[in-house]
């Protein structure tokens, strides 16, 4: 289970773990005796086979070309086609399909038009639920009914205590939210700041929801990355 | 411009085109350049196991197989549910004459995995004086046919309305007696809100 580094109102933190949620499937792929089948990769077409290489091999001449596919098929390696792909590595690759071994990155940035409008070195922003800094509470709280319909909280993480320390934790946390009615504002820094899950991820911002049934509780971490707006109009 | 949706809820009927709506529409997008030490574009490709195959983009593909790894023709498929029992692609909402509308909860809502929001335009906007803004409405919601159905929400925010679609999350409760356990990595901050994040 993947933990979070969390601090309560009083400033006090634990790690916590969290679980994500997948969807179930109902329904099973069979053959015609019953047997469920699965889907394989593989390979349809190598880097010798491409068009860039029996182009360049023919000099570019759309006749050559022609003459190659129908006299020899290179376009189909015999050995390679239909075999399953099993583990590969990434590598990089010209124009003319040769391996490079040193690049430069620059991310570029489009407007909603799709106009370009900076140029930059791509930010890898480092992880940052299990620091040393704890995700803290904004003290930023919102009603449900006022917040459910601004953001879309895309994906929902439950928190779960491993401990009996950790339980009051979670419990007076779900508790607070609960008779609250309300959405915390959760971040890193003073607790605004986005939540980054992985290295080089992408930031999210987080609302923690808390209900409590008895002695039991539910703790949500709800994470977003996109207002709920209406889209802009094309001039 | 695909068909309009057709919704019912109590008495009234109204119609409705989606617009999907994304990040990429609202704030923008930003895309990764690879370049080689002559400023020629590069791009990702793979490499086998044994070293021997370079793969660029479109290379591979997927076929369906049996457990003894044969290939197995997709007119042989078939689609059962998890008892073994063949079931039937269930239609589009596109294709329905009505899609029902029955009350849902803000907490029903919270509940969910989003996977994709669709802005409407009704066709007749004096509907929007009949909805009630602050309630969720649910339905099911196939965009094409399909042996699953997502789970879809109609909202409203500041007089527009959208269709928030997914699946929905079977939270339970838990109390002292259930446990769980394992860690990862490092740290970052900023201050203000700020969606666009780009």
């Amino acid at each position: 289970m993947r933990k979070i580094n969390i601090a309560n109102e009083k400033g006090r933190n634990a790690e916590i773990g969290f679980l994500p949620f997948t969807k179930t499937k109902d329904v099973v792929q069979v053959d015609k005796d019953n047997n469920p089948v699965s889907s394989k990769k593989v390979i349809k077409a190598t880097i010798n086979s491409s068009y860039a290489v029996i182009n360049a091999a023919n000099g570019s001449d759309p006749h050559k070309i022609a003459e190659a596919l129908i006299q020899g098929d290179p376009e189909v390696d015999l050995e390679l086609i239909g075999k399953f792909v099993g583990k590969t590595s990434r590598v990089f690759i010209d124009e003319h399909t040769n391996l490079v071994y040193s690049i430069k990155k620059t991310e570029k940035v489009y407007n909603t038009k799709g106009e370009l409008t900076d140029e930059r070195e791509p930010r890898n922003l480092p992880a940052n639920i299990i620091s040393d800094i704890p995700i803290k509470w904004s003290g930023k709280l919102f009603k449900k009914k006022d917040v459910f319909n601004k953001f879309v909280f895309i994906r929902k993480y439950q928190l779960q205590h491993d401990s009996g320390l950790t339980y009051d934790f979670l419990f007076e946390m779900a508790k607070k939210l609960h008779e609250a009615d309300s959405l915390m504002l959760m971040g890193s820094g003073k607790g605004t700041g986005p939540l980054v899950f992985q290295d080089g991820g992408k930031p999210f911002r987080a609302f923690m929801e808390g209900r409590i049934k008895g002695e039991e509780y539910l703790l949500i971490l709800h994470i977003s990355n996109l207002e709920l707006k209406p889209l802009p109009k094309n001039d | 411009m695909a068909k309009a949706l057709n919704f019912k809820y109590q008495d009234h009927t109204f119609s409705a085109n989606i617009e999907k709506v994304d990040r990429k529409k609202i704030y923008g997008y930003t895309r990764v350049e690879y370049k080689n030490e002559k400023g020629e574009i590069c791009s990702l490709a793979n490499v086998t196991s044994d070293g021997m195959s370079i793969l660029p983009s479109g290379c591979t593909g997927l076929v369906t197989v049996n457990a003894d790894g044969k290939f197995v023709s997709r007119s042989e498929i078939q689609v059962v549910d998890t008892e073994g029992n063949p079931i039937e692609k269930l239609p589009s909402v596109f294709d329905l004459e009505a899609i029902e509308l029955s009350e849902s909860s803000i907490e029903e809502y919270l509940d969910t995995n989003v996977k994709s929001i669709y802005q409407l335009s009704f066709l007749d906007d004096s509907i929007k004086a009949t909805l009630d803004k602050s309630q969720v409405l649910s339905f099911k919601f196939n965009y094409r046919k399909d042996y699953q159905q997502d789970d879809a929400f109609l909202i409203c925010q500041d007089d527009h309305f959208f269709v928030v679609t997914g699946f929905k999350i079977p939270f339970e409760y838990v109390g002292l007696e259930k446990q769980f356990v394992e860690p990862v990595v490092v740290e970052e901050e900023e201050d203000d809100m700020d969606f666009g994040m780009m």
